[in-house]
């Protein structure tokens, strides 16, 4: 077994000598390094830009995050800080006036007044 | 798996150099590319019997070096990595071809020539012609055995196959192969 073992290598040791001596035969053509490094740069460009366009969506998103309780507080108090116009104080004046069977002045006094009542109830109670 | 080879140590301390995509990415990878090209060429040669397309794995596995510099910086032996890796792009790069070229000429290699060597061309086109004519299973072993010099353990590593049946593929492709190159030997030594 062993002799035939070092049979073989006697013939295969020369066969690999052969196969390493065309080792170097084959070459890169010339252009495959600016292709290549033309290739990384581009795809480094891509993931430099993926990168900025994802810190800026996350920069985006932290802003809405922040600005989603600040515009609920806007929002609360322009409803708070709304007044009815004087053609519906009209209009709640002469309601009044009717239901009530008083003159057109004191609904309108009436109307007033409902309205500071209500307006000073939502100041007292303001909107987390 | 023993990683003290110069060659590897040298791919390594390249990989290392490699500091940021966003900063020297593309400048590191030139170094990278004169250390390993020729040799990863050489390699994706045997598996795609085709210049041009190995050509394209060599560029595409580079590019993903650089793209996952983690990855291969974390490997324990970077020089077998990429060789998996160029193995990974050129198997890819068939796969699209859909047929596995059987043709042994070597029309489509770029070839070094020296007015030294010139004679000698003749035996290194019989050992790529030979080369050609075993299946890439075993011109893979006889491959990374001769040229890249690696033990058997790391030819498993980078063909993800058993130790044993790297080294049985590699006696059984080199006695083809004494079989193929025996006659221009013989004609040698009569000259």
């Amino acid at each position: 077994m062993n002799k035939h073992s070092r049979d073989d290598d006697s013939v295969l040791v020369p066969i690999e000598s052969l196969i390493r001596s065309a080792g170097n035969f084959v070459v890169p053509s010339e252009n495959l390094r600016p292709r290549t490094l033309e290739a990384a740069r581009e795809a480094a460009a891509d993931r430099i830009g993926f990168f900025k366009l994802a810190r800026l969506f996350l920069v985006l998103l932290f802003c809405s995050a922040l600005s989603v309780p600040a515009l609920d507080r806007v929002t609360a108090w322009h409803e708070r800080s709304l007044s009815p116009s004087a053609a519906e104080i009209q209009n709640q004046a002469a309601q009044l006036s009717t239901q009530k069977g008083i003159g057109p002045n004191w609904g309108l006094f009436e109307a007033f007044k409902r309205l500071r009542s209500h307006q000073a109830a939502s100041l007292s109670h303001p909107t987390p | 798996m023993n990683t003290t080879d110069p060659f590897t140590d040298q791919v390594r301390s390249i990989i290392e150099s490699i500091e940021c995509i966003a900063e020297n990415g593309a400048a590191g990878l030139s170094g990278l590319f004169d250390l390993t090209a020729t040799r990863l060429v050489r390699f994706s040669v045997t598996i795609t019997r085709n210049q041009h397309d190995a050509e394209d794995a060599v560029q595409a596995a580079l590019v993903r070096v650089v793209a996952n510099i983690r990855l291969i910086r974390a490997a324990e032996a970077p020089w077998s990595y990429l060789l998996r890796m160029v193995r990974n792009e050129s198997l890819v790069i068939l796969r699209k071809k859909k047929r596995w070229p059987l043709v042994s000429s070597l029309t489509d290699l770029l070839t070094r020539r020296t007015v030294d060597t010139l004679e000698q061309e003749e035996t290194h086109r019989a050992v790529w012609s030979a080369l050609r004519s075993l299946p890439t299973e075993q011109s893979e072993v006889v491959v990374l055995k001769i040229w890249e010099e690696l033990t058997f353990a790391q030819i498993a590593e980078v063909l993800e196959l058993p130790p044993a049946t790297a080294a049985s593929r590699y006696r059984y492709a080199l006695s083809k192969l004494a079989g193929h190159l025996r006659s221009l030997k013989n004609g040698a030594r009569h000259e």
